[in-house]
C-alpha cells in the first residue's frame, strides 16, 4: 500500500517534471504571449501519459502545468487557471479517445486514428478558451489579441496532440503485426532515414521548397516501416520544419514566425492525419493478414490453393503436417512431387483440373489418401475455383478435413451400438425399459416381444400393466403393483419378484423379473429383466411332489429310518422307529435320547464297532443289534448303517434303516427246531429209501438171473427133445414107420414152437426191462438180405410161393446191429410166406434219404382195417378164432417194431383184406448222420 | 485119421446127443464133463475143434476158453461155444474169452454138423 502510494507520488512528480521541462522548452518559442506558444509538447506527452497510466495521474499534469506557468509569470491566478484548463484538456482527451476507439490506448486501426484526431481537435478548445479567458481576465492580453492568442493556443495544442501523442502511443505498446528485422530492412531503414532527413532539410530550409515532396517518403515509411516508422518520420520532418521556421526559413516562413508556424501547424496536421490513417489502414491489413495466417495455422483442417500445374500457391500448417514438411517448403512445389502415393497424386491432380475446367466446386466426402508416414487417412475435400490475382489464371482453393478418426469413431460407435443391440435383442431374457413416472414401456428387446406375444411397436408406449393379468381383470383397482415395486427398487437397488405375465393371446405364464433403476442419458428408467419360469415352476412342482413322495415313503416306511450324529444323538427319525422303541412321536424320542449308545443299545460297544465298520466303506453295513425299548423289552433288529462323508472322507453323520426282526427271530428259532426234527426224519427216510433201492436193484438183478436161468433151464430140456427128435426123424437111430414119423413130427413142431415162444418172451422181457443192447457195427446190408432170402427160400419153395428179391445197386454198407436186422428181416419175410397161400412174396431193398428201405409185399390173406392197429401189440396173432392155422408166437411183429424203434427206424403196414399186405421198414444207414 | 472133437459139457443128455450126431457124421469125439478136465484134455489130445458149454460146474466156460487160449500150443484149435445162455452179452463174452463160434441150444440136428464144420481146419473138412 505504502509502496503503491510511493510509486503513485513518484510517477506524479515525474509527470510534473516532464510537463515542466517540455513546457519550458515550448515556452521558449512563445511568440504571441508569454504563456502562449505554437510549440507545446506537454499536451501530446500528457495525453499519451494519461492514456497509458490512467485518469488518476492527473495531479502530475496539473502540478506540471501550474509550475511551468508560475515560473513564467508568477501570478497564482493565471497559473492555477491555466493548469486547471490544461488538466481538463488532458482528461477530456483520454475520455474522448477511449469513447471513440473503444480501447484503452492502442493506436492501430483507422478507428483509433479517428479517435485521436477527434480528441486532439476537440480538447484544445477547452484549454485554448480557458487560457485566453484567464489571460484576458488577468489582463495579461488585450482583447484585440484575443483571437490570435486563442488560435495559436489551439493549433499548438492540437499539433502537439496530433504529432507527439501518436508517436508515443505507437512506440509505447507492443505491436501485433511483427516484421522480421533482417539486414535488408536495416539497410533500407538507414537509407530511408538519410534520404528523409536530407529531403526534409532541403525542403524546409528553402523559401522555394516544395512541401508536398515529403509525401512519397512518409508513404514509404507508412508502407515499409509501419506506424512507428510513420509517426517517427512525421515527428522528424515536423521537427526539421519547425526548426527551420523558427529561423525564418522554408516555405512557411511568413510575415512573422508565429504566422509561419501556424501555417506549418496546419500543414503538419493534414500530413499527420493523412499518413496516420494510411499507416493504420496498412497496419489493419497486416494485422488481419497475420491473424488470418495464425488462424489458418491453428485450423486443424488442411487449407490450400493450387494452380493448374498442380503447384501449391498456398498451404497451411495442417497440410504441411500431412506431408511432414514446413509450409514454406511446400509453396510452389507440385503436389505430385510431394505426395508419396503417385496414383493418389494423379487423382488429386485430375480433380483439380476438373474444378478449374468446369468452374464448379467439387466435394469428395471420403477419399483415402496416404500421408507422409504411410498411414491411410480419410479426407473430406472441398475445392472451389478462383482466379489467382498474380497469374490471373484459374486455380483452386480447397479445404480438406481429416475425418479418419471421426469415421473410425463413428464406425466404432456403430459397431458398439450394433453389438449392444444384438446383446440386447438376443438376450434370452426379456428386457423391458419402463418410464418410472408414467409406467409406459420405453424399449424392449426381441425376447420380451416373443415371450409376451406382442410386436415391439405394440409394446412401446403402452403401460407396463398390459402385461400384468391382475390389472386387466380389475382395471378400476387403484392400488398399483408397479408403483409399490418402484418404491422397493429405490430402497433396495435391485428387486427380484415372481409374478405372472399375460400374453397378447390371453394366456398367462409365470415370470421372474429383476428390476433396477438405470440412467440413460438424463432419463431415469426401470430396467426389467424377465425370465419365463414356466419350466422352472414345473420342475419345482415336480420336486415338491417328489419330496412329498419321499416324505411319505420316509414316514410310512415299515422300517425305521434314522440320521444320527457320530457322537450319538439323533438328527432325525421316522415314526416307525419311534413306535418300534416305544415313543409316542419321533420328536420326543430325539429329545429324550441324547446318548444313543447307552440309552438304546443293550451292548453299547456295538455302536463303536458299527462306527468303525462304516468308516471304511460308503456302503450300508448290516449288523444285528439288540435295542432296549422304553418298556425294557428287548428288540432284535437288523441295523443297516452308512456313513455320510464330506469330500475329504470325514464322517458328517450316519444314516440307515432299522428293521425289527424280533418276531422273525422267534419264528426262526421255532423253525430251526422244526428243521432239526425234519432232518432226523429225512435221515430215517433216506435210509429206508436206500434199503428200498437196494432191494429194487437186487430184485432187478434177481429178475435178470431168473430170466437167464429160465432161458437156460427151459432150453436144456428142449435141447434134448428137439435134438433127439431130429436124430430120430433123420433115421439116424433106425428107420421109423410113417405113423411114427408123423407123430414124431408133431413133437418136433411143438418143441420148435415152444423154443420160439421162449426166445420171443426173452426178447420182449429184455426190451421191456431196458436190457436190450443194440450194437452199432458196419456191415453189408446186401449180404444180410441175400442170406435171409437164402435161408427162407426152402420154406417158400415148399409152399410153392415165388420169393423174389430186388436189391438196388446202391445198397451197400450200413451201420447198425446186423443180427437184429436179420432177425427183423426173417420175421417179416417169414410172416409174409406164412400168410400167403399162393402167389408171391417180393422183397425190395433200396436206399432212400439216408435210410435203408425194405418193402415186403405179399399176396396173402391181408389184414382187416380194424386189426391193423393191434398188429404190433404183443400176443396179438390175428384171426385168433382159428389158432394154430398159422404157427407163431404172436410176438414177432411186436418185437420187430420195438427193435426198429431202438435202432432208429420205423415200420408200417398197408393191407387190403383178402388181397395181400405190404410191410415196409426203414433203418438209418449211418445213425450218427441221421440223429 | 479121423477129425477129433473135444466136447466139454456137463449135461449127460446133451453130451450124448452131440456125441451121437458127431460120431454119426464120422468125427472122433472126446468128452469132458467139467472145465478143468476139458482144459486138461485139450492140451493132452490137441483136438481139431472144441465144443464148449458155458454153464459148467467148477469152472465156467469163459474161464475154460481163456485157459485154453492161454496155451500157445493150442492156438490153432477153434473153440465153439454151444450154450443155452441167451442173455445179454453172452455171445460177446464168449467171443471175448476166445471162442470162434457161438451156437445156441437147443441145437438143430438138421444143421448142427454144417454149423461146426466151418470151424474145422481146412485139411480136415467134413466127412460128408
Amino acid at each position: 500500500m505504502r509502496q503503491k502510494q510511493l510509486r503513485y507520488i513518484s510517477v506524479v512528480l515525474i509527470l510534473a517534471a516532464v510537463y515542466f521541462f517540455s513546457a519550458r522548452f515550448g515556452l521558449s518559442y512563445a511568440v504571441v504571449q508569454k504563456q502562449t506558444t505554437i510549440i507545446w509538447p506537454p499536451t501530446g506527452i500528457m495525453l499519451a501519459a494519461l492514456l497509458f497510466l490512467g485518469y488518476k495521474y492527473w495531479p502530475g499534469v496539473f502540478l506540471g502545468a501550474f509550475l511551468a506557468n508560475y515560473f513564467t509569470d508568477p501570478s497564482l491566478f493565471v497559473s492555477l487557471g491555466i493548469a486547471t484548463g490544461n488538466t481538463a484538456e488532458a482528461l477530456a482527451g483520454v475520455y474522448i479517445f477511449r469513447k471513440v476507439s473503444g480501447r484503452l490506448n492502442l493506436l492501430e486501426r483507422q478507428k483509433d486514428i479517428t479517435a485521436i484526431v477527434t480528441a486532439v481537435l476537440i480538447c484544445p478548445l477547452i484549454s485554448a478558451c480557458n487560457g485566453v479567458a484567464v489571460l484576458g481576465i488577468s489582463g495579461s492580453i488585450q482583447w484585440k489579441d484575443y483571437f490570435s492568442v486563442w488560435l495559436a493556443w489551439y493549433i499548438g495544442d492540437a499539433l502537439s496532440g496530433g504529432l507527439i501523442a501518436p508517436f508515443l502511443l505507437s512506440w509505447g505498446k507492443k505491436r501485433i503485426a511483427k516484421e522480421s528485422a533482417d539486414y535488408k530492412k536495416i539497410v533500407e531503414m538507414v537509407v530511408f532515414i538519410f534520404l528523409l532527413v536530407f529531403i526534409a532539410a532541403r525542403i524546409f530550409s528553402s523559401q522555394h521548397g516544395l512541401p508536398y515532396l515529403i509525401f512519397p517518403f512518409l508513404i514509404w515509411a507508412a508502407f515499409r516501416f509501419n506506424q512507428r516508422g510513420a509517426t517517427a518520420s512525421i515527428l522528424i520532418v515536423a521537427a526539421i520544419a519547425i526548426y527551420n521556421s523558427t529561423l525564418g526559413q522554408g516555405p512557411f516562413a511568413g510575415i512573422s514566425i508565429n504566422e509561419g508556424l501556424m501555417s506549418l501547424g496546419v500543414y503538419f496536421g493534414i500530413v499527420s492525419v493523412t499518413i496516420m490513417f494510411l499507416s493504420a489502414a496498412i497496419n489493419e491489413r497486416n494485422v488481419s493478414e497475420t491473424r488470418l495466417h495464425q488462424v489458418m495455422d491453428i485450423v486443424p483442417h488442411m487449407i490450400f490453393a493450387r494452380n493448374k500445374k498442380g503447384e501449391f500457391l498456398f498451404a497451411n500448417k495442417a497440410l504441411a503436417n500431412f506431408y511432414g514438411m514446413e509450409v514454406n517448403d511446400i509453396i510452389s512445389k507440385k503436389q505430385r512431387d510431394i505426395h508419396s502415393n503417385k496414383i493418389e497424386a494423379e487423382k488429386i491432380f485430375s480433380e483439380d483440373l476438373m474444378v478449374i475446367q468446369s468452374g464448379k466446386a467439387s466435394f469428395t466426402p471420403d477419399t483415402k489418401f496416404t500421408d507422409s508416414t504411410g498411414r491411410l487417412r480419410i479426407l473430406q475435400t472441398t475445392k472451389i475455383p478462383f482466379i489467382d490475382y498474380i497469374s490471373e489464371e484459374t486455380a483452386i482453393i480447397g479445404v480438406a478435413v481429416d475425418i479418419t478418426d471421426k469415421v473410425s469413431a463413428e464406425k466404432a460407435l456403430e459397431e458398439s451400438e450394433k453389438r449392444f443391440r444384438t446383446l440386447f435383442n438376443n438376450n434370452p431374457n426379456g428386457i423391458i425399459l419402463t418410464d418410472p413416472d408414467t409406467l409406459t414401456i420405453v424399449d424392449c428387446n426381441d425376447s420380451a416381444c416373443i415371450m409376451n406375444g406382442y410386436s415391439r411397436e405394440e409394446l412401446i408406449g403402452q403401460s407396463i400393466n398390459i402385461l400384468h393379468p391382475e390389472k386387466i381383470k380389475t382395471p378400476l383397482e387403484t392400488t398399483d403393483v408397479s408403483k409399490t415395486d418402484l418404491e422397493k427398487i429405490k430402497s433396495k437397488g435391485v428387486l427380484t419378484i415372481e409374478s405372472e405375465h399375460r400374453r397378447k393371446d390371453g394366456t398367462v405364464f409365470p415370470i421372474e423379473t429383476s428390476m433396477c433403476m438405470i440412467m440413460i442419458g438424463s432419463r431415469n428408467l426401470v430396467l426389467g429383466i424377465d425370465s419365463d419360469i414356466t419350466e422352472r415352476k414345473k420342475a419345482e412342482e415336480e420336486i415338491r411332489r417328489s419330496e412329498e413322495k419321499f416324505r411319505n415313503l420316509y414316514e410310512n416306511a415299515p422300517i425305521g429310518i434314522f440320521q444320527s450324529s457320530v457322537d450319538g444323538h439323533f438328527l432325525g427319525i421316522n415314526k416307525t422307529l419311534s413306535d418300534m422303541v416305544g415313543y409316542s412321536a419321533p420328536d420326543s424320542m430325539i429329545a429324550s435320547m441324547p446318548d444313543i449308545k447307552n440309552q438304546l443299545y443293550i451292548y453299547p460297544n456295538e455302536r463303536i464297532a458299527i462306527l468303525e465298520a462304516i468308516a471304511k466303506t460308503d456302503k450300508f453295513v448290516r449288523t444285528e443289534i439288540q435295542f432296549k425299548a422304553v418298556d425294557g423289552r428287548k428288540i432284535i433288529t437288523n441295523l443297516y448303517a452308512r456313513a455320510v462323508k464330506d469330500e475329504e472322507g470325514k464322517i458328517l453323520y450316519l444314516e440307515g434303516f432299522v428293521e425289527d426282526i424280533s418276531e422273525r427271530k422267534a419264528s426262526e428259532a421255532e423253525l430251526s427246531q422244526y428243521r432239526e426234527n425234519l432232518e432226523a426224519l429225512v435221515e430215517i427216510r433216506t435210509e429206508e429209501l436206500l434199503i428200498a433201492k437196494e432191494r429194487a436193484e437186487e430184485s432187478d438183478r434177481l429178475k435178470s438171473i431168473f430170466l437167464a436161468s429160465m432161458s437156460h433151464e427151459l432150453r436144456t430140456p428142449l435141447n434134448s427133445i428137439i435134438g433127439f427128435t431130429g436124430i430120430m426123424l433123420k433115421g439116424l437111430a433106425g428107420e421109423l414107420n410113417i405113423e411114427q414119423k408123423k407123430q414124431l413130427g408133431f413133437v418136433k413142431n411143438s418143441a420148435t414152437h415152444l423154443l420160439a415162444l421162449i426166445n420171443d418172451i426173452l426178447d420182449i422181457s429184455k426190451i421191456e426191462s431196458g436190457q436190450l443192447e443194440i450194437s452199432s457195427v458196419t456191415f453189408n446190408a446186401r449180404d444180410s438180405v441175400e442170406k435171409v432170402i437164402h435161408v427162407l427160400q426152402p420154406i417158400a419153395d415148399s409152399k410153392n410161393i415165388l420169393l423174389e428179391s430186388f436189391i438196388a445197386p446202391e445198397v451197400n454198407h450200413i451201420t447198425s446191429d446186423a443180427r437184429r436186422f436179420e432177425q427183423i428181416l426173417i420175421n417179416i419175410i417169414n410172416n409174409a410166406i406164412k400168410f400167403t397161400m399162393e402167389g408171391f412174396v417180393r422183397v425190395e431193398t433200396i436206399n432212400r434219404d439216408g435210410y435203408l428201405l425194405i418193402t415186403v409185399t405179399d399176396t396173402g390173406i391181408g389184414i382187416e382195417e380194424k386189426n391193423i392197429q393191434k398188429l404190433f401189440n404183443p400176443f396179438q396173432q390175428l384171426d385168433t378164432g382159428t389158432t394154430r392155422k398159422f404157427e407163431g408166437t404172436g410176438l414177432g411183429l411186436s418185437i420187430c417194431k420195438r427193435l426198429l424203434e431202438k435202432m432208429g427206424g420205423q415200420i408200417k403196414v398197408e393191407s387190403e383184406f383178402g388181397k395181400g399186405s405190404k410191410f415196409s421198414f426203414t433203418l438209418p444207414i449211418n445213425p450218427r448222420n441221421v440223429i | 485119421m479121423k477129425t477129433k472133437i473135444l466136447i466139454i459139457e456137463d449135461n449127460d443128455q446133451n453130451l450124448y446127443l452131440v456125441t451121437f450126431l458127431l460120431e454119426n457124421s464120422g468125427f472122433e469125439v472126446v468128452q469132458a464133463k467139467d472145465g478143468p478136465t476139458g482144459v486138461e484134455y485139450a492140451s493132452k489130445i490137441k483136438p481139431d475143434l472144441i465144443l464148449l458149454d458155458i454153464q459148467l460146474p467148477g469152472m465156467d466156460g469163459y474161464t475154460v476158453a481163456k485157459e485154453i487160449r492161454a496155451n500157445p500150443e493150442l492156438k490153432n484149435i477153434n473153440i465153439v461155444a454151444v450154450t443155452s445162455y441167451a442173455m445179454m452179452g453172452d455171445r460177446e463174452q464168449a467171443f471175448a474169452a476166445g471162442c470162434a463160434g457161438y451156437i445156441e441150444k437147443p441145437i438143430n440136428p438138421e444143421t448142427f454138423i454144417s454149423q461146426i464144420t466151418k470151424f474145422l481146419p481146412e485139411a480136415k473138412g467134413g466127412v460128408r
